[in-house]
């Protein structure tokens, strides 16, 4: 009953209904977009970086993150192994990982060596996916995978040879040399430069760790079992000889720079909501005071002030709610198209290119379809028109009927 | 006489012209303290790029940018740092061998660029002196004295007094390396910049190249940024044989912040203003509604409707403006506050080394900037006006007067 009355309410005066509907779905389309071109941009960014390298969480010896010696690896025993019997850890890929100097010709550059099972890997990351020329590793081959940014750096092509030097187990000399078997572009620019990889036992061989690694990388379906998986680690494994990280530990710095970002953003749309909140209240107060006689007349004849203050709020709820859906209906397609369509900010020129590289992005901005960006919306929505209601609720309270129908 | 009449009417319903103001107010505030703060926030990235890494203005060998390789070396340094000298603002100048290489502790290795540096010219163009925060800065006497940046410090376990080796080729194409003892650990802050440098003084890195007196790039710092463009003439001329650029040509990413910047406040303001647009067509029209039989009888005791029109369009401008003033003043007090106190950005201070910006944020604007914002008003109001302007004009008198 008071709905139907509520909902009849707000279309006696349908201009001003449709003004301030306007004003919420014009806030509610423009922080839709940029909340799902935000939130895309990162996740696409982070998962470049999580998904096709570091996994979801990984174990190593404790302290490794802080301290990347290879003097911290590990054999792998039961315990790790058994792992797999989890429903969150589909697989565990073991990895050797270190740095080297590696040089063709002329040129000598830092790299990132991982020796990893390139069955397992595959399986976790796709790497052959990112294949752009040239094979794949087998299990036990003695030639290298080297990322195309890096080729490009040391002149590198298919089948040349690459020098790696560097310091291996307990600091014995390690140095090798290796066919290139495959180039592999990663999305990721910071990755592209510098990653090589081999076969594990072709690494452990060059660093002179039989049998040990330095990470586990847990393959785990998605990013949503991350806490289970880990959860499972800590409980089954000893830790004074184990740690484990997911991945927002593994890059501190990046969840930080985002939660930075995130922040400006929210700003932003927290003042555009203040403003649209004015506009709502203009219409709330107008509709109070233009029907102080009606509000009277009811009052008279034995209507509960709570339930007139229970319609009045019920009466803004529809007309944010009308605003909150056609905001939603407007932006989806938008988004839809962005998210299927990445804006590329490389047509805004080399140096966008460069200063997204600069800082480990690649310059494409898809959108995210989260749904609790557009959940989130209703909800601030319901928030700020319950917040406005407050005022009629306090007008009627206040009313003197006899008054009011006299004015 | 129209000025008048709508003047007073904004103040016949206070309380709805209040709402509307305080929504102006706000909206004005809130962009131009968004706007110093992005200013501030670009200001600083541009700052601390030049200020730790790039200085004002660079020369290299022509090749050099291209693979920042050691063979693109120039002989007779001090040639080019007198020329330096002679530049108007001159405020310091040094050179540097820059060579890539490896960094190796007993504990691991890392890719690094190596700064092969003079300390005393350094110490007057990026301070690095004054970023050791543990051990000390390089002393006359002793050789192979390296600073290692805190980060790499943390992830190899080095200390001062550390040893580390690095290896590198020489100049003719040979991996040679060398053993440094760690006299200091520096912050610049930047952490791509911290990760991927080592310092060690230029005679040591020379020696061990296989040649003295060489360097690889020229760093000068001036007075005024903006005297850079002319300082690069002038060398580029004085040394024909290199390539000379100032800071926004090495660094495309601080021209391109700065270019973006604009961008991106005109976005801001203008989706601030059309959010101010509804609000203000809303109270206009209801303005207007309201007074349909007042406005009839205006109209059939002979006001045109070029004057009705007008009246409803000055006072949605008066509406405005009253709001403005004091939109600005509170906008210019509050930028006026943290540019003085500046803005602790503490809690996230890692985010921040990511994109190379300090922690504390000092908002700082451009004049400029508040009379942009009173003429975005302005034409916010006189669109915001049109409607319920034109929706006066369409009454009909003998209607409007009969109704109710």
């Amino acid at each position: 009953m008071l709905t139907k009355l509520a909902w009849r309410n707000i279309w006696r005066n349908r201009r001003r209904t449709f003004i301030t509907a306007g004003s919420v779905m014009f806030a509610v389309f423009f922080s839709v977009f940029m909340q799902s071109i935000q939130v895309g941009a990162w996740d696409h960014m982070l998962n470049n970086v999580v998904n096709f390298y570091y996994g979801y969480a990984q174990i190593n010896e404790p302290g490794y993150r802080d301290d990347q010696s290879i003097d911290k690896a590990f054999a792998i025993n039961d315990s790790l192994e058994a792992l797999t019997q989890y429903p969150s850890i589909q697989d565990i890929v073991p990895r050797l990982e270190s740095f080297a100097l590696a040089s063709h010709d002329q040129h000598t550059t830092g790299v990132l060596v991982v020796g990893t099972q390139p069955e397992k890997e595959d399986q976790m990351t796709n790497l052959s996916g990112r294949l752009e020329a040239g094979q794949y590793l087998t299990d036990n081959d003695q030639s290298a995978l080297v990322a195309s940014g890096l080729a490009e750096y040391l002149k590198l092509g298919l089948g040349d040879t690459i020098v790696l030097i560097s310091q291996g187990y307990h600091g014995v000399n390690a140095a090798g040399k290796y066919a290139i078997k495959g180039l592999l572009n990663f999305g990721s620019p910071d990755l592209n430069k510098r990653m090589v990889y081999l076969a594990l036992p072709e690494a452990q061989r060059l660093y002179g760790a039989e049998d040990l690694v330095t990470t586990v990388a847990l393959n785990i379906p998605n990013k949503e079992a991350t806490a289970k998986a880990v959860a499972v680690v800590n409980k089954t494994l000893d830790k004074d000889h184990y740690e484990v990280l997911d991945w927002q530990g593994m890059l501190p710095d990046l969840v930080q720079a985002r939660e930075l970002d995130t922040a400006g953003n929210l700003l932003v749309l927290f003042v555009l909501y203040i403003i649209i909140a004015f506009g709502i209240f203009g219409t709330i107060l107008m509709m109070t005071e233009e029907r102080a006689y009606e509000f009277g007349i009811l009052i008279a004849i034995g209507m509960k002030r709570f339930k007139l203050a229970l319609t009045v709020w019920l009466e803004t709820l529809f007309i944010g709610l009308i605003g909150t859906l056609a905001g939603i209906a407007l932006s989806l397609p938008l988004v839809y198209y962005f998210h299927i369509n990445p804006i590329d900010l490389s047509v805004m020129g080399e140096e966008a290119v460069k200063t997204y590289e600069k800082f480990g992005m690649e310059p494409i901005l898809p959108a995210s379809l989260d749904p609790t960006i557009f959940t989130s919306q209703a909800v601030i929505v319901f928030l700020i028109t319950t917040l406005m209601a407050i005022y009629p609720l306090y007008k009627i309270w206040k009313l003197d009927p006899i008054k009011a129908m006299r004015d | 006489m129209l000025i008048k009449i709508a003047w007073k009417n904004i103040w016949r319903n206070r309380v709805r012209s209040f709402v509307v103001m305080g929504a102006i107010i706000l909206g004005v505030w809130a962009t131009i303290f968004m706007i110093s703060f992005s200013y501030g926030m670009v200001r600083s990235y541009v700052d601390n790029a030049i200020e730790n890494q790039i200085s004002h203005v660079q020369a290299h060998v022509p090749d050099f940018k291209k693979d920042r390789e050691y063979q693109y070396y120039f002989e007779n340094p001090d040639r080019v740092l007198a020329a330096a000298k002679k530049v108007a603002g001159y405020k310091g100048a040094t050179v540097r061998t820059l060579i890539q290489g490896a960094l190796s502790t007993t504990k691991g290795m890392r890719g690094i660029e190596i700064r092969g540096v003079t300390p005393e010219s350094e110490a007057s163009v990026t301070h690095i002196d004054q970023k050791v925060i543990d051990g000390a800065y390089f002393q006359e006497d002793g050789k192979n004295q390296c600073l290692v940046s805190e980060r790499t410090a943390k992830k190899l376990g080095i200390k001062v007094r550390s040893k580390i080796v690095l290896t590198f080729q020489d100049l003719q194409g040979e991996v040679t390396a060398g053993a440094f003892r760690v006299i200091g650990i520096f912050d610049t802050g930047i952490a791509p910049f911290d990760e991927g440098s080592v310092f060690v003084k230029s005679v040591d890195l020379n020696r061990l190249l296989g040649k003295e007196s060489i360097a690889h790039e020229m760093a000068l710092l001036l007075n005024d940024p903006r005297q850079a463009l002319p300082a690069k003439e002038y060398l580029q001329e004085q040394l024909p044989e290199f390539k000379v650029e100032t800071y926004r040509e090495i660094s495309p990413d601080v021209q391109l912040y700065e270019s973006q910047i604009q961008t991106s406040v005109t976005i801001f303001i203008v989706i601030i203003m059309l959010a101010l647009v509804f609000g203000i067509i809303n109270t206009m029209l209801m303005a207007v509604l309201e007074r349909y039989r007042e406005l009839g009888m205006l109209m059939a005791i002979g006001m045109n409707k070029v004057r009705v029109f007008f009246m409803i369009f000055l006072e949605t401008i008066f509406l405005a403006l009253v709001a403005v003033v004091p939109g600005l003043l509170l906008g210019y007090l509050s930028v006026q506050h943290f540019n003085k106190h500046g803005i602790n950005l503490g809690a996230f201070s890692r985010g921040l080394e990511q994109f190379g910006m300090s922690e504390i944020i000092y908002p700082t604007v451009e004049q400029g900037v508040y009379v942009q914002m009173a003429i975005a008003v302005a034409i916010t109001a006189v669109l915001a006006s049109i409607y319920p302007a034109w929706k006066a004009i369409k009454l009909r008198p003998v209607e409007a007067i009969r109704k109710i």
